[in-house]
């Protein structure tokens, strides 16, 4: 489809509450909660009403949790690549060669744990905000592509700035748990005057300008010729800010975990049961393709997270940096391929899962 | 899904002949060997859900109930390194390096603490009374500096303020700390001492 009539096409004469809504995948209220991290804003305040600061703390029920939502996702990634069609010729260096490298870095990696051990683990706890960031950016893009809200250049690169600020302020806010821990001169000095200073204003600076300027920018859009951007674009983009800055540095990153791994679980599926569906040899249902993906994608992230730390302690090496190590690797090994799996090239079936379907299509 | 994804069009030609599937078969092949070496280790211990993150510490704790904890020290060194901004992992550290005596360990966990509590003042102290033990009065005063900062009413503050500025030949200084900890708290035997052999010039 050309990009320049996309939006005239998709929507010709809508009503202001549509454009608002805009075009959902499953059901206006699926997608706002589930993708736009809608569910997070109802669902964290209540946690904290009744379990304080304990919300976060259930040791019983966390190994499930994680198994569930936060593993699997992790595995959908690479569930994606290989039943997307046209990935194997698309990206074969990722499909082919790519596993066999990745089990090799970390098995170099646990032959000098106390070295690469703490630099796997910054260069992933650096960019997993940046991912989230820029999930959120992805999706707030995809929505109103979808929408027939025509973002320019300009405006796009505005929005991405905007959906990375959380980013940003995580790196400040916890610099000494990220990569710019290695260009502090004395880590904890950034806690102290005359550091202090200017890093908690710059903080609460960034945190502000998270959740304003998206605002902003929508009423920009909005005056402009680009079109309504549907209000879900500008959810997904407050979510992710929210998560980083109303809460601290670790309840923001499990908060922002829990509900990215949901956004990323809904999205990949329907992304994954679009593309079986318009195989022409496909004798499935949505339901079949639906509990495949994330059958198997949960059957990978147990394998992935579960068993194959376990591998390397069966081989001799400590508990702690088999289970480490291993996170840090699938953590990494995700973000590759995330890279390349959502690419919106010309012919590439996410352009056209993006363009044609229509909500009704993925339940029907 | 980010979007600045980079073409990996450089290494396609090989990936995608006969040499990218053996490669793809052998990964395969590897992963499925882990996998089953995974399972045998994780049912043999009776686990049906190995532990995923933080919960290597369980792992570790039966460790040190087999073996004890001079010989799981080396365990939990590691993952104080690997894990370094989990407080958890490195208090861990610091209370098996206290039990086993040994002052390298120690030390690296207070450094790492003093990262990740900076607001700590106790960690601070901690830290200023290792590096004093470790003959480096230097970085001990600006420890203890930092201490006196965070927590201007605890008086072990300023007594290893002063026991730093003794090192350092700072007599004078270091009587004026030790006098500050006594106004704070006239009953304190450290301070008394501190403060007498500060005027010896010791």
């Amino acid at each position: 489809m050309d990009r320049s009539t996309a939006g005239s096409e998709m929507v010709p004469s809508e009503s202001l509450q549509r454009r608002l809504v805009g075009r959902t995948f499953v059901h206006p209220l699926f997608d706002y909660l589930l993708i736009g991290g809608g569910l997070s804003l109802l669902v964290i305040p209540i946690a904290y009403i009744y379990s304080g600061e304990h919300a976060l703390v259930s040791l019983e029920f966390l190994p499930w949790f994680i198994l569930l939502s936060n593993s699997a996702h992790f595995a959908a990634s690479t569930v994606r690549l290989y039943s997307k069609p046209g990935s194997r010729e698309a990206l074969p260096f990722l499909t082919m060669a790519f596993p066999l490298l990745t089990i090799a870095v970390l098995t170099v990696c646990f032959l000098f744990a106390d070295r690469t051990g703490p630099l796997l683990q910054a260069v992933y706890l650096s960019w997993s905000p940046f991912h989230y960031a820029a999930q959120a950016y992805g999706l707030a893009v995809m929505y109103s592509y979808r929408s027939g809200c025509q973002l320019s250049l300009m405006q796009k690169r505005m929005l991405w700035w905007i959906a990375i600020l959380p980013f940003l302020r995580v790196l400040l806010q916890s610099a000494d748990k990220h990569f710019l821990w290695w260009f502090l001169p004395d880590p904890t000095a950034v806690a102290v005057p005359p550091w202090s200073l200017p890093l908690q204003a710059g903080i609460v600076m960034l945190g502000l300008l998270a959740l304003l300027l998206p605002i902003l920018l929508y009423l920009l859009v909005w005056r402009s010729k680009a079109g309504t951007m549907p209000l879900i674009s500008l959810l997904v983009v407050v979510t992710n800010g929210m998560w980083f800055i109303v809460f601290t540095h670790y309840d923001g990153f499990v908060w922002a975990t829990v509900f990215h791994g949901l956004q990323y679980l809904c999205i990949a599926t329907i992304f994954h049961v679009r593309e079986q569906r318009a195989r022409p040899e496909n004798p499935h249902g949505t339901l079949y393709h639906v509990f495949w993906f994330y059958g198997t994608s949960l059957v990978l992230g147990y394998g992935l997270f579960n068993i194959w730390p376990q591998a390397y302690v069966w081989l001799g090496f400590g508990p702690a940096e088999s289970v480490l190590l291993v996170i840090a690797v699938v953590n990494i090994h995700h973000f590759i391929v995330d890279g390349y799996i959502w690419k919106m090239k010309p012919g590439d079936s996410n352009r056209q899962v993006i363009a044609t379907a229509s909500s009704s299509s993925f339940t029907s | 899904m980010p979007a600045n994804a980079n073409s990996d069009r450089s290494a396609a030609g090989f990936s995608r002949g006969p040499a990218g599937t053996l490669l793809f078969w052998l990964g395969g092949g590897l992963f499925m060997m882990f996998m089953i070496a995974g399972l045998v280790q994780s049912y043999s211990g009776g686990h049906w859900l190995p532990p995923v993150g933080v919960e290597y510490t369980t792992q570790l704790n039966a460790l040190e109930r087999d073996r004890g904890p001079a010989a799981t020290l080396p365990e939990v060194r590691t993952a104080a390194r690997i894990d370094f901004d989990n407080e958890i992992a490195v208090r861990r550290l610091l209370e098996s390096a206290r039990q086993v005596g040994n002052q390298d360990d120690e030390l690296w966990a207070l450094l790492a603490l003093a990262r990740l509590k900076p607001e700590d003042s106790q960690v601070r102290l901690d830290l200023a009374a290792a590096l004093l033990d470790r003959g480096r009065p230097s970085e001990a005063f600006a420890q203890a500096r930092f201490a006196v900062w965070l927590a201007p009413d605890n008086p072990d503050g300023f007594c290893h303020l002063g026991r730093s500025l003794q090192q350092l030949g700072r007599h004078q200084e270091a009587a004026g700390a030790y006098r500050h900890a006594l106004d704070l708290d006239p009953s304190s035997a450290a301070a008394r001492s501190g403060l007498q052999s500060s005027r010896r010039g010791n």
